[in-house]
């Protein structure tokens, strides 16, 4: 029996470790890994020092955060003016966790630019200029007053990220050298992706149903392996000296409009009225196919490199 | 002592060292863990206390805070020299104290040599978070290096160097860095990357490689030198202030690339066995000098 008695002191020892293990994982929110846990219930008390009470959510310190739940602002006064999440530091890294930041916002289907209520200045997650190189990935953004995400600073990367009904435009990256790959974005207000600054990237989305154009792009901008189907404007818009390459595009309107001294290669345009593909001056455009519909099927001043297919499967 | 008691000795042991920071810190997953924390007393056995944080044994690290060497000076963060190891930075941030200017003078103060992460052992894989204000973001001097996901900037020196042999660079902003913002040597690959407003070259590839789907914008120097027989396809090179893709060795295909607005060359070949085709060229200080026209490339509106 005596080997079998458990001595007081081992006892002891345990259960205070165990009850320091415990206290300690109760003090420190959210995951064991050391992001900094977001989520619904800390948002109305300050999730962290220096975010204050209340929407949005503020993060002020460079670092890794993680959603650990959904983040829904409808039940707020005047929800299309909430906010979710605004980041105000370089450097920071949101992962969406898999959850979705919920607005009040609705679009009809079938009926683009119908979306209600509207006007609204709340954006899903807001980056200042101060958030350099900041990162939001993997969930979804539905229903927000203005943007899904709306991203100022240089360097934004949004990737894997769904986002749909907004009151204006999905996603927003008005900082240089934006890269955003893996979204799909459906049903917005405004346009589905605008990247303002100079050397954005598209990359693997598929953008849809969304009132105001599909892509629309700064200077030197890449799109590629890109769906774009969308009503009343253009599918894609793009800047000075931008690619675009394997793009799927239908507009209400014409499909493409590349600014001077880009190139369009391997891709499909269509569009409700003609030139399907206008381009600026010096542009350039090689294996595509533009049919269906009226002509003339390519407008401004852009040079054909050959291999092109255009109106009744004619060579263009 | 009994089996009992030998199971609450360790499980006693485990939590001790684990509550005094002696023991690494290993997530259920396996991973171990780095943090600010460990740092100034070793994070594992192989690490001596302080920068850098000295990975010696194959395996899966990860950070789970951000690393901030300002107060040490200027040293590495990470060190990685065993074969075969997994750096998730987990979306966190190594930091130093150098800030670049960024514009066409870009200066960088204090300039360091210290890199946030020194790879001296084949095999890594570093990913997933950022890295400002030290000499170099990254510096590998072993071969078949995957980086990938990763923000560097305003690094005195270089961005990334990874100078040896088969080395992945895979969706990486280099941004505003004191000289180039990516170098890369032999059998390497470049892509779904940027180099913007670097101090130097946007990429510096002098082996043979393959350079694809990247954007390379306003670096000081060319957006793209290459030394080696290569492939450089797909890539948007705009606006950097000397040439756009300036290709030294020759032997290299370069196809479909956007090149526009770059004060003297787009596209320079210094041998005339490269060729090109589906380029097109605006608005540089000049079009293309030497190479093989494949067809199918335009010049300021015309065909070359």
């Amino acid at each position: 029996m005596r080997a079998h008695r458990t001595p007081r002191a081992l006892v002891a020892l345990t259960l205070g470790g165990l009850s320091l293990a415990f206290a300690g994982a109760a003090a420190a929110r959210g995951p064991r890994d050391g992001r900094v846990a977001v989520d619904q219930i800390c948002a109305p008390f300050g999730c962290f020092p220096g975010d204050a009470p209340g929407w949005p959510i503020e993060i002020t310190q460079p670092g890794a955060y993680v959603l650990t739940s959904n983040l829904d602002v409808r039940a707020e006064p005047t929800p299309e003016n909430v906010t979710a999440v605004q980041v105000a530091a370089p450097g920071v890294d949101l992962d969406l966790g898999g959850f979705a930041l919920h607005g009040p916002v609705i679009c009809a289907t079938g009926a683009p630019g119908s979306c209600t209520p509207s006007g609204g200045t709340g954006d899903g997650v807001r980056g200042t200029s101060a958030a350099l190189a900041l990162r939001v990935h993997d969930g979804s953004i539905t229903g927000f007053g203005r943007n899904g995400v709306y991203a100022e600073g240089d360097l934004a990367t949004i990737e894997r990220v769904r986002l749909g009904q907004m009151g204006s435009t999905a996603v927003v990256a008005i900082g240089a050298v934006a890269r955003l790959s893996g979204l799909l974005v459906l049903r917005s207000g405004g346009a589905g992706v605008y990247t303002g600054g100079v050397g954005g990237s598209l990359f693997d989305s598929s953008v849809a149903e969304d009132a105001l154009g599909g892509v629309s792009t700064g200077d030197a901008a890449q799109l590629q392996t890109v769906v774009v189907e969308t009503g009343i404007a253009g599918a894609a818009y793009t800047g000075l000296g931008s690619r675009l390459t394997h793009v799927e595009a239908w507009g209400d309107g014409k499909a493409i409009w590349v600014g001077a001294g880009s190139s369009v290669l391997h891709s499909r345009a269509e569009g409700s009225s003609t030139p399907y593909l206008f381009c600026g001056q010096q542009a350039a455009y090689s294996g595509l196919i533009l049919t269906y519909g009226g002509q003339p099927v390519v407008g401004g001043s852009g040079l054909s490199l050959g291999q092109n297919a255009c109106y009744a499967g004619g060579a263009c | 002592m009994s089996r009992t008691n030998r199971f609450l000795y360790h499980l006693s042991a485990g939590l001790a060292t684990a509550l005094l920071g002696i023991a690494p810190a290993v997530a259920a997953d396996g991973v171990v863990e780095i943090d600010a924390a460990c740092v100034g007393v070793g994070c594992f056995p192989g690490d001596s206390p302080g920068f850098p944080v000295e990975i010696t044994n194959p395996g899966s690290y990860k950070l789970t805070s951000n690393l901030d060497a300002r107060v040490a000076g200027d040293v590495d963060a990470i060190r990685i020299a065993a074969v075969a190891v997994t750096l998730d930075l987990a979306g966190f941030q190594l930091i130093s104290s150098s800030v670049c200017s960024g514009g066409t003078t870009n200066t960088c103060s204090p300039v360091n040599n210290g890199a946030g992460v020194r790879i001296v052992s084949q095999g890594a894989v570093v990913r997933n978070g950022s890295i400002t204000g030290f000499g170099h973001g990254i510096v590998s001097s072993a071969d078949f290096t995957r980086l990938q996901d990763l923000t560097v900037w305003s690094n005195s020196v270089e961005g990334i160097f990874a100078a040896q042999a088969g080395n992945q660079i895979v969706g990486v902003s280099a941004y505003g860095n004191g000289s180039h913002g990516i170098e890369v040597g032999a059998a390497g690959m470049v892509r779904r990357s940027t180099a913007y407003g670097n101090g130097g070259r946007g990429i510096f590839a002098f082996g043979d490689n393959l350079l694809i789907d990247n954007s390379i914008y306003g670096n000081r120097m060319d957006g793209i030198t290459g030394g080696g027989f290569s492939i450089y396809a797909r890539n948007v090179i705009a606006g950097n202030h000397e040439h756009g893709l300036h290709d030294t060795a020759g032997g290299s295909l370069v196809f479909g690339n956007a090149v526009s607005s770059n004060a003297i060359w787009g596209l320079l070949f210094d041998v005339n066995t490269s060729a090109y085709s589906e380029n097109v060229l605006s608005g540089n200080g000049a079009t293309i000098f030497g190479g093989g026209s494949l067809l199918q490339n335009a010049c300021n509106g015309a065909a070359c």
